[in-house]
This record gives structure tokens, C-alpha cells and sequence, in this order.
């Protein structure tokens, strides 16, 4: 990030409550998330975290209170608007499923055929770099079921980049995967925090990476939403279901 | 008593529900191009995809079931009314029977079982394994996507087989006419030309793209009712062949009383 210039608000919560599965409401939350951040969303259970995700991402109307997406009230959003504020706030479900039907260069190339991002020969050349930026090698005119898990998902992550991100939102990106995948799929994410202006919102309870990249935590409980601006103000929380967090995870030796 | 009663009104309130949510879709549907910011180029690809598994693809299997009916009904009917009527009525009757009624509708059944099913279970797959929803969160308007290269690949397929379909069943019917009886039976090939009203061609013509779009139509409507567990795919499947036959029943009975 840069320090000189103030950096542009993408999203902004204000006292706004998302409604879980199970239709009860969450606690509120409010803050304000900045162009070019890595923001992580840690909390006990997933079925917590995802619905915050849904509201911040404008998947999912708030319960109350409002969420600013790019300068668009979720609210007042048609489901034309939601669908063109799509081309800008990517968001990679858990678990990455790509289209079975479409081999892997055309699972990338759909969003931005379907978006009409560019001629055919300038969404190529997009989708080769994608390809070359990936971190393993493999044949990506397979079938996804054919491919690997790792594959797969690397593929998932790429295929919203395709088009002219601001936000990319990634929820569980390393569920499922064994260590030496995850290391993969954590240098993927990594190389795209540091080489790109996207802002990252993740949703995951890794919480070495988020010790490694995030800028601000956000922790989701049944009852209450807390902001950290940075993963130290995280970490010397003295709140016991915070360290609830950290009872099963090496990240408390390492930090 | 009462309960027999709360039960007829409870099924028929569900029927005119569905009714109604299966109109609404299709219509949403239909028009889903233009609520998306007009066609793109990738939506023609989709539709000749469909026109080729539903159209082309089932070539074989309406040859061999219009040349069993030729066979068995066509020729028959020809032999039997000739004796008791004018040429010309005998191939009016004749047409009326195999190209008005018969063609869409076994032509429908057909599409029904082999495309209708196949959309439900094929939509119905990709919303269990979260593949229509990660298109969707890409921007991606699905009506446009998945359901109306479907529902127009369908009524194209429909139309067209069916005009097939009526094509060798006539021509088809006469000559085995003319092999089991008499080669003068091969004037009723002239006669055919002459057999259709333009009135009769205008509701061919829509009967057979209606029967296209509600096959198209129900099969993506029960597909993509698929919501979580593997066994709603079987039921969906099973309830797109049924309501997709029924209303094509209604319908044909409709046109038939209406016309």
C-alpha cells in the first residue's frame, strides 16, 4: 500500500447485521475496508464468518443497518447493478467449483467471454499470463474433473481475475487441501496480494497466513464483531473466544 | 368428506402455483437477453449445441419411429379410407391425423425422454456441485446462460423434427401404401402438397414451438429447483417427464377444441 496516498474506501459497514442460514441475526458490524488491503475474516465456526462475507461482498442484503460496495448501497441495488458489480467484486465459493462441462482454459476465459472484457485475442493473452503466473505447471485443456484438487482451485482463484477486479473476495481457499497444496495455493495468494491493487478479503481459519498478510482482522462471534487493525492488536486480545483460536493452531509458539 | 375437499382445493392451489411460477420463468427467461444488455456473441454457440443434441442428434431415432408408423398407421389408414371416400378427403384425413396431431406429439414425447431429462439431470448435477451458483457470483445471468439456449434449441428441435417427422410418415406411409396395394396409390403424393390449409400451417407451426418451449422450459425449471441432496435430482427428473408430458396433453387437447 501506499503511504502517501489515502487510500480509497471500497467497502464500508455501517452497524450492519447479516442473517445466518438458519435466518437468525448476527451481530453487527461496522468498518471501513481500504483499496489494496488484505482483509481476513476469522471466527469459531464458518457458519459465522460466511454470512459477514455474503453481506460485504453484496451477495446478501444486510439484516439492518448498511453496506456501501463501491460506493453503491447494497440496499438500493437492482439485481442488474448486482450483476455488473460483479465484474469488480469477485468472489471464489469454498471449495472452487468450475464449470464440469468446460476444460480449464475455457472455465478461465468464460467470465470474460461472457462480459464481452475484450476480443478473443486479448482474452487469450489474459489467460496465458494467468496460466504462467500459476504456480505449478499442468495441462489446462482437461476436463476439471480430471484435474487435481490443487489445480482446480488455483484455477477457481483465477478464473474472477479474468475480469477487471477491485475486491476478491476468497472464502476457505485452503479447505480440502494437504500441506504441500495449501504452501501452493498460500504462494498463489500471497504473490497476488503483493503484485496486484485487488483487495483480498478472506475468509479462512488459517491463521499463519493471516499473521503473514492481513492488514485488518475482522473476528465474527454470535454476539459480537471485532476490528483489528493489525494481526499484534489480534493476537494480545485478551478475549477467551479468541483464544479459543489459537488453542489449535501452532501460530501462538510462532508469533 | 371435508378432508377429500381441503385435499382437491390444497393439490389445485399447488397446480395453479406451479403453473404460474413455470410461466414466469419461462417468460423471464425468454426475455433474459434483453435484461442482461442484449445477446452476446457466445449465446449463438450454446443454442447450435442444443439444436445439435436435441435436433440432430435424434435423427435416427424419429426415422425409425416414423417409418414404423408409416408402416403400421399411414399406410393402413390409406388403404382403409380410399375405399370409403374421395382422394382428396383420404389424404386430408390422413395429414390431419399424422402431421396435425400425431407428429408434435410423439415428436414431444421423444424430446421429452431424451432431451428434457437429460437438461433436468445436467442443470440439476451443476447446482449440486455449486457450479451454476460460482457462474452466478461471476455475474453470469443464468437464464441466459443455461436456460434460454435450451428453451430455444428445444422449440427449434421441436419444430423441425416434428416437420420431419410428418414429412416420412406421409411419404413413407403412401409408398408402402402403393407396395401393399397398387402403384396408382402414388398420386396421393401429388395430392399432399394440396392437403394443408395456410390456417392449418400457422397452428402447426405454433403448436410445435410451444410444445418446444415448455419441454425446454420445465426441464430447466426442475433442474435448477435441485437444491442440496443427490436424491432431489431423480425427483425433479421424474417430475420434469410427468408435468412436461401432462401439459403437453392439456395444451395439444386446448388447440385441438380451440381450433
Amino acid at each position: 500500500m501506499n503511504n502517501q496516498t489515502v487510500p480509497a474506501i471500497l467497502i464500508s459497514a455501517s452497524k450492519a447485521c447479516p442473517v445466518s442460514q438458519n435466518k437468525q441475526p448476527l451481530a453487527s458490524l461496522s468498518c471501513d475496508i481500504s483499496s489494496g488491503t488484505v482483509i481476513f475474516l476469522v471466527g469459531l465456526q464458518h457458519s459465522i464468518t460466511l454470512p459477514y462475507m455474503h453481506m460485504l461482498a453484496g451477495i446478501e442484503i444486510a439484516g439492518s443497518g448498511q453496506v456501501t460496495l463501491l460506493g453503491n448501497n447494497c440496499l438500493d441495488m437492482t439485481s442488474t447493478q448486482k450483476q455488473l458489480l460483479r465484474q469488480q467484486v469477485g468472489f471464489v465459493m469454498q471449495g472452487g467449483p468450475l464449470l464440469s462441462v468446460l476444460n480449464g482454459v475455457e472455465n478461465l476465459k468464460l467470465a470474460a467471454h461472457y462480459h464481452q472484457t475484450g476480443d478473443e485475442q486479448f482474452i487469450q493473452q489474459k489467460a496465458e499470463l494467468l496460466l504462467a503466473d500459476m504456480p505449478e505447471e499442468f495441462d489446462n485443456l482437461l476436463l476439471p474433473t480430471y484435474m487435481t484438487k490443487l489445480q482446480r482451485r488455483l484455477l477457481a482463484i483465477a478464473r474472477p481475475l479474468m475480469l477487471n477486479l477491485q475486491i476478491l473476495f476468497l472464502d476457505n481457499p485452503f479447505e480440502g487441501l494437504g500441506h504441500h497444496d495449501k504452501v501452493v495455493v498460500s504462494r498463489y495468494i500471497s504473490n497476488l496480494a503483493k503484485n496486484s491493487s485487488i483487495t483480498l478479503v478472506i475468509n479462512s481459519d488459517d491463521l499463519y497466513f493471516a499473521h503473514s498478510h492481513a492488514n485488518q482482522i475482522i473476528f465474527c462471534d454470535y454476539d459480537e464483531t471485532i476490528v483489528f487493525n493489525s494481526w499484534q492488536d489480534f493476537y494480545d486480545s485478551k478475549r477467551e473466544t479468541i483464544a479459543l483460536l489459537f488453542e489449535n493452531d501452532h501460530i501462538k509458539t510462532d508469533a | 368428506m371435508t378432508m377429500i375437499i381441503d385435499l382437491i382445493g390444497q393439490k389445485t392451489i399447488s397446480a395453479l402455483l406451479y403453473a404460474w411460477r413455470l410461466f414466469a420463468f419461462t417468460l423471464s427467461s425468454l426475455f433474459s437477453i434483453r435484461s442482461s444488455g442484449g445477446s452476446r456473441p457466445r449465446n449463438h454457440q450454446r443454442l447450435v449445441s442444443q439444436i445439435i443434441f436435441s435436433g440432430v442428434d435424434a435423427l435416427p431415432t424419429i426415422t425409425i419411429l416414423s417409418l414404423a408408423i408409416a408402416f403400421s398407421l399411414a399406410a393402413q389408414f390409406l388403404l382403409m379410407l380410399q375405399s370409403l371416400t374421395s382422394e382428396k378427403e383420404v389424404i386430408q384425413v390422413v395429414s390431419q391425423i399424422i402431421a396435425q396431431e400425431l407428429a408434435p406429439l410423439l415428436t414431444a414425447i421423444i424430446l421429452i425422454g431424451r432431451s428434457g431429462s437429460a437438461i433436468t439431470v445436467d442443470l440439476g448435477n451443476m447446482r449440486l456441485h455449486q457450479e451454476i451458483r460460482g457462474l452466478e457470483l461471476l455475474g453470469v445471468n443464468i437464464k441466459e446462460f443455461f436456460v434460454l439456449p435450451r428453451i430455444l434449441g428445444l422449440a427449434f428441435s421441436q419444430f423441425t423434427l416434428a416437420i420431419y417427422f410428418s414429412g416420412m410418415v406421409m411419404v413413407a406411409g403412401i409408398i408402402f401404401s402403393a407396395l401393399l396395394d397398387s402403384p396408382s396409390n402414388y398420386k396421393y403424393l401429388f395430392l399432399l402438397a394440396h392437403s394443408f390449409t395456410p390456417y392449418e400451417l400457422l397452428i402447426f407451426i405454433v403448436k410445435n414451438l410451444l410444445f418446444g418451449i415448455i419441454i425446454g422450459a420445465i426441464a430447466c425449471f426442475h433442474g435448477l429447483r435441485v437444491e442440496h441432496s443427490v436424491t432431489e435430482l431423480p425427483q425433479q427428473t421424474q417430475q420434469a417427464i410427468v408435468n412436461s408430458l401432462v401439459l403437453i396433453f392439456i395444451i395439444d387437447g386446448l388447440i385441438a377444441v380451440a381450433t
